[in-house]
């Protein structure tokens, strides 16, 4: 079998286990009620990780519409710059694809070495735009806060002033921010 | 455990009920003693517990205001869902109470592709929510005649209207098969929805337990166990004039059933059943939303908190205010 | 901040149960640690901020702020009071018995779930302790543990749960993740209110000195100088002059305000942002065109100079201390009536709390519109009138002129701020003075708007840097809602009345969707107002060029 078919054929099982190392969910045995919740609203943000790779992948793999796999991680990419996750574990997911795709290559015991590289140039962009994405967000997030500080709503704490009524104390606020930020 | 403590419980009390209805005396006991018991406890427990709430002021008027407010003559108001008026207030509880309004308004947040959030309506909890309450309504009403002699026209009406389908004998009453869904419903709905499980505790189960409990014994026993009935009726009607007797073989079913109701009657004050009161005398669904137009009084009101004064202020400033052309009181 | 050490550059940070993953975690709720990390918790008060407070705003009311420390969240030392977990208790006991709201609350859940997904900060983070059921919970467990007879009896089979230093956390965490927007109460059975509980377990974290900065330090400026911007008399003045040359540059209009006049007719009180940050800036711009265009005889104060009042997210002592001043400016000047900016919590307080703490303002009089003659009888006790309210009786009365395709070059829409949509039922005004003043309007999908309305994400003093992700995350149910209005109908223009919104729905769209702008209302009245002898405008309030005068 060609790597493609594979990629075709066996869709929904890569998929599944692509979405499931991607939440990076519970490893106990618990967790597996947890990740058959077809219930989307139970968690949105689950929810949303899931629609995007699946999104995503049939972009690379059946329409072989790279281009437009941007706008699909925008929003996914978007979501995961505020969470509190590494960068490296934001963009992580076009590897985490590469070694759920590798373990089903040995089950289903297909070797193609073009296919693979076909594959693998694939999946490589995915990781660009990630990192790219990712970048961005975070570039804008930054501004966001830079913007909101330009803005003058920030006063409201930095201004210092009640604390002025305070004596002695001006050493202590410069040291308490250096802390604080 | 959340759930399984719970079932345990209820497997206890219909253990205990079956050995009472065997053991001399065990009869009385549970036929007699302990639903006068219940009942007081379930009566003044209730009314305790609304005079506990009752003595706690409401310091603020807090109203959710769920429509367009009292404001201009020409802006149309919802005079229910944000009422400005005494009768306002009337209507939107009642809806509330008997109609579970709020229910209603129930949405589902979903994530759609793209990912988009999108949020639908969802009346499932509503339906079986109310089917579950009526049905309850009705069942109790429908026990009337067991207490009550000549039985009351009403009472008869309803028994006619739920068992209008004429199927079986005795006649198979609608309530008791819809009121069992809806608990299986509302039981399940707990177990396969994660985030309701995950917020769900043993004491969202043992009421859902015991009233199936109730209402699997009573089901049995009235179209599988056949009990002595006219026993039962001496019984009941007893209990409700004060002179209770047991006269011939009820059978232990009966027992159980009623020990079931006594122990849902004495659980019902210390529990979140107390809701049936509690909504009437929700702050944010019972009050007027007029607070701009009548001032509402807090009793415990502290006088003694007044803002820094005008004059202290002034004493701070008042170069800066000279400087910067603000009139000042003291030159 | 999500500042990453070395070590764990490249290890998966969601190792363990992850609430952000959205999963649900297989833990139960009570077994699952609140854990501090730079980026989830906004910074505490300040030592000096809480000395203010104890010393200054409330010196005969000891122990309402615990004892001034430096403190870090992070650490398990917080340098509580010795007995702090009595001094909770106590405070609850007093609370249970101040306010049979939260009796009932505490009583009433029956754990329906309704609630649930109702939450701006559950669709956000999809951490199963932001449903306001759960955050119900962490306050009704204690309450069970050692108010209720099954609970003192059953203990853990009843739900209760001991105060311990674990809970404590929890509720700092949690209470400081909700905004006490109400949206859960439209939707709740029972009315159950998460910002009652939220509230209440604020006042109690209070009670043993666990306080967030970005609320203290606001209070104790506006304990001082009158507004939460800290602004001083001259300065307050001067911000405002600066927009009068701003107007005259856009208008060829002087407007003329004054300060702290007395035997003016109309107390003016607005929130100090707009007379200081943007955006909220146009949108006085917008008040000032307003009342010079009706020639309405009125007074700004700067004693009274801040409409907002961050006592309502601290306790109710601090609320009714700061909102004083309002009643007392108006006595002191002599007004007839108070007319109120655009604020949403601000409008809570003064709509639910103000005349029942400080009033009856019987020194004043029933509001009327000294031009249109209306009288405000929905306003009769408090006095005090909305600007959306006031703006709206004048255009119906035609005593606006307007030019609304000033406004051409705005496709709005319209964000209810949580406060006025579900704590006072202003719904249609701000609406129907839309409509008159931009010829392009169009609603936000039903169910995100009026009384479902979603928070911006950031209110309750909690629109602080520091925890920008998490804003940005609880923001993101009602950047959705732009997004779908802005991709169907190319809206750019987020217009609210609520001036925390102005600041934080900025930064909002900022990063979901960049290209859509946040203004009052009133900025969009200004821009539409025909001032008499003005020149022709090519340009709006922000000094951006209209439709059709681009280049």
């Amino acid at each position: 079998m060609l790597l493609q078919e594979l990629l075709i054929e066996n869709k929904g099982e890569i998929l599944d286990a692509w979405v499931d190392q991607v939440l990076t969910t519970y490893p106990s045995d618990g967790a597996r009620i947890f990740k058959k919740e077809k219930d989307q609203f139970a968690n949105p943000v689950g929810f949303a990780v899931k629609s995007s790779l699946w999104e995503v992948y049939g972009l690379l793999f059946e329409k072989n519409e790279v281009e437009k796999i941007v706008s699909a991680l925008e929003q996914l990419v978007r979501i995961r710059a505020v969470q509190i996750f590494a960068p490296s574990e934001a963009v992580s997911m076009a590897y985490t694809l590469k070694k759920v795709v590798k373990s089903v290559c040995r089950k289903e015991k297909v070797v193609d070495l073009d296919g693979w590289l076909a594959f693998e140039e694939k999946a490589d962009i995915l990781a660009y735009t990630l990192f790219d994405l990712y970048a961005a967000s975070r570039e804008r997030l930054y501004q966001t806060r830079i913007a909101e500080i330009k803005s003058g709503n920030n006063i409201t704490t930095d201004g210092g002033c009640p604390s002025k009524l305070m004596e002695g104390n001006s050493a202590r606020k410069a040291e308490l921010k250096t802390i604080n930020v | 455990m959340r759930i399984l403590n719970p079932f345990i419980a209820v497997l206890a009390l219909i253990a205990v009920a079956l050995v009472a209805a065997q053991v001399p005396g065990g009869q009385v006991l549970v036929g007699i003693i302990l639903p006068y018991l219940a009942f007081a406890l379930f009566l003044g427990g209730v009314v305790y517990r609304v005079l506990q709430w009752a003595k706690s002021p409401v310091p603020f008027r807090i109203p959710t205001t769920c429509g367009q407010a009292n404001s201009l003559p020409w802006i149309k108001q919802n005079k229910i869902d944000c009422p400005s008026t005494k009768l306002g207030v009337i209507a939107r509880m009642f809806l509330e109470v008997f109609l579970f309004r709020s229910l209603f308004r129930n949405t589902k947040a979903e994530m759609h592709d793209g990912p988009k959030l999108v949020y639908g309506s969802s009346k499932f909890l509503w339906l079986f929510a109310i089917l579950f309450h009526y049905c309850f309504l009705v069942i109790v009403l429908r026990h009337m005649r067991l207490f009550m002699d000549p039985v009351p026209g009403f009472v008869s009406a309803l028994e006619f209207g739920d068992g209008f389908l004429q199927i079986g004998a005795p006649v198979f009453y609608q309530t008791d098969a819809i009121f069992l869904g809806a608990i299986a419903f509302l039981f399940l709905r707990r177990v396969t929805l994660s985030n309701i499980r995950y917020i769900s505790l043993p004491a969202d189960y043992f009421p859902l337990f015991l009233i199936f409990g109730i209402a699997f014994t009573g089901i049995l026993m009235r179209y599988f166990l056949r009990v002595d009935v006219v026993a039962i009726k001496q019984l009941t009607h007893g209990l409700a004039t004060f002179s209770p007797a047991i006269t011939g073989q009820i059978g232990s079913i009966f027992f159980i059933h009623v020990f079931l109701i006594c122990a849902l009657m004495i659980y019902f004050p210390f529990s979140k059943l107390m809701h049936m009161a509690g909504i009437f005398m929700s702050p944010t669904r019972n009050m007027i939303n007029n607070s701009r137009m009548v001032r509402h009084i807090n009793p415990w009101n502290d006088p003694n908190i007044k803002p820094h004064s005008y004059a202290g202020y002034e004493d701070e400033f008042r170069e800066f205010m000279k400087e910067g052309g603000i009139p000042v009181e003291k030159e | 901040m999500a500042i990453i050490k070395a070590d764990k550059l490249g290890v998966s940070v969601a190792k363990g149960p992850s609430l952000m993953t959205g999963a649900v975690p297989k833990k139960d709720w009570w077994d699952v640690p609140a854990i501090f990390k730079p980026g989830n918790y906004a910074y505490p008060a300040k030592k000096e901020i809480i000395e203010y407070h104890t010393q200054k705003t409330f010196p005969n009311h000891p122990g309402l702020f615990g004892q001034p420390r430096d403190w870090d969240p992070e650490t398990d030392d917080w340098k509580l009071p010795d007995g702090w977990e009595n001094i909770i208790l106590n405070g609850l006991k007093e609370r249970l018995d101040k306010f049979r709201s939260l009796k009932i609350f505490m009583d009433c859940c029956v754990r329906c779930g309704a609630c649930a997904d109702k939450c701006h900060f559950f669709l956000g983070t999809g951490d199963p302790k932001n449903m306001p059921v759960l955050r119900a919970e962490l306050l009704r467990s204690v309450y069970r543990n050692d108010f209720t007879l099954g609970g003192k009896i059953l203990g853990k089979m009843a739900g209760g749960r001991p105060m311990t230093f674990g809970v404590l956390k929890e509720w700092f965490m949690y209470y400081y993740q909700c905004t006490e927007c109400r949206r859960c109460s439209v939707f709740c059975p029972y009315g159950i209110d998460t910002a009652e509980i939220t509230m209440i377990g604020r006042e109690l974290l209070h009670l043993v000195g666990v306080n967030i900065n970005w609320i203290m330090e606001p209070a104790a400026n506006s304990n001082r100088t009158g507004n939460h911007m800290g602004l001083q008399p001259h300065t307050f003045k001067d911000n405002i002059m600066y927009l009068c040359d701003d107007i005259e540059e856009i208008t060829g209009i002087r407007v003329d305000p004054t300060f702290n006049r007395k035997g003016a007719e109309v107390l003016f009180i607005t929130p100090s942002a707009d007379v200081f940050a943007e955006p909220g800036i146009y949108t006085a711009m917008g008040y000032l065109l307003l009342f010079h265009h009706i020639g309405l005889d009125y007074t700004w104060s700067t004693y009274a100079s801040e409409g907002g009042n961050f006592g309502l997210f601290t306790n109710n002592e601090m609320m009714k201390k700061l909102n004083g001043k309002m009643y007392a400016e108006a006595k002191r000047l002599g007004v007839k009536w108070i007319l109120g900016g655009e604020c949403g919590h601000m409008w809570r307080v003064l709509h639910q709390y103000m005349d029942t703490m400080n009033g009856p303002a019987d020194f004043l009089q029933v509001p009327t519109s000294p031009i249109t003659g209306t009288r405000f009888d929905n306003a009769a006790s408090t006095k005090m009138v909305h600007i959306s309210e006031f703006t709206a009786d004048l255009i119906k009365h035609g005593k606006l002129k307007l030019d609304p395709k000033r406004n051409d070059h705005r496709i709005a829409t319209y964000h209810d701020s949580c406060n006025p949509a579900r704590a006072m039922g202003l719904l249609e005004e701000p609406r129907y003075v839309l409509k008159n003043v931009c010829n392009n309007f169009h609603e936000m999908p039903e169910n995100t708007i009026r009384e479902s309305t979603f928070c911006c994400g950031s209110g309750t003093g909690l629109n602080t840097d520091e925890i920008m992700e998490l804003r940005m995350r609880a923001g993101l149910p009602r950047a959705n809602a732009v997004k779908y209005v802005r991709e169907k109908h190319a809206v750019n223009m987020l217009s609210c009345v609520c001036a925390i919104d102005r600041a934080t729905l900025t930064s909002l769209m900022n990063y979901w969707n960049p290209d859509v702008e946040v203004c009052g209302v009133s900025e969009l009245v200004g821009n539409a107002l025909v001032m008499e002898g003005e020149k022709e405008r090519e340009t709006g309030l922000r000094f951006e060029p209209l439709a059709g005068m681009e280049g």
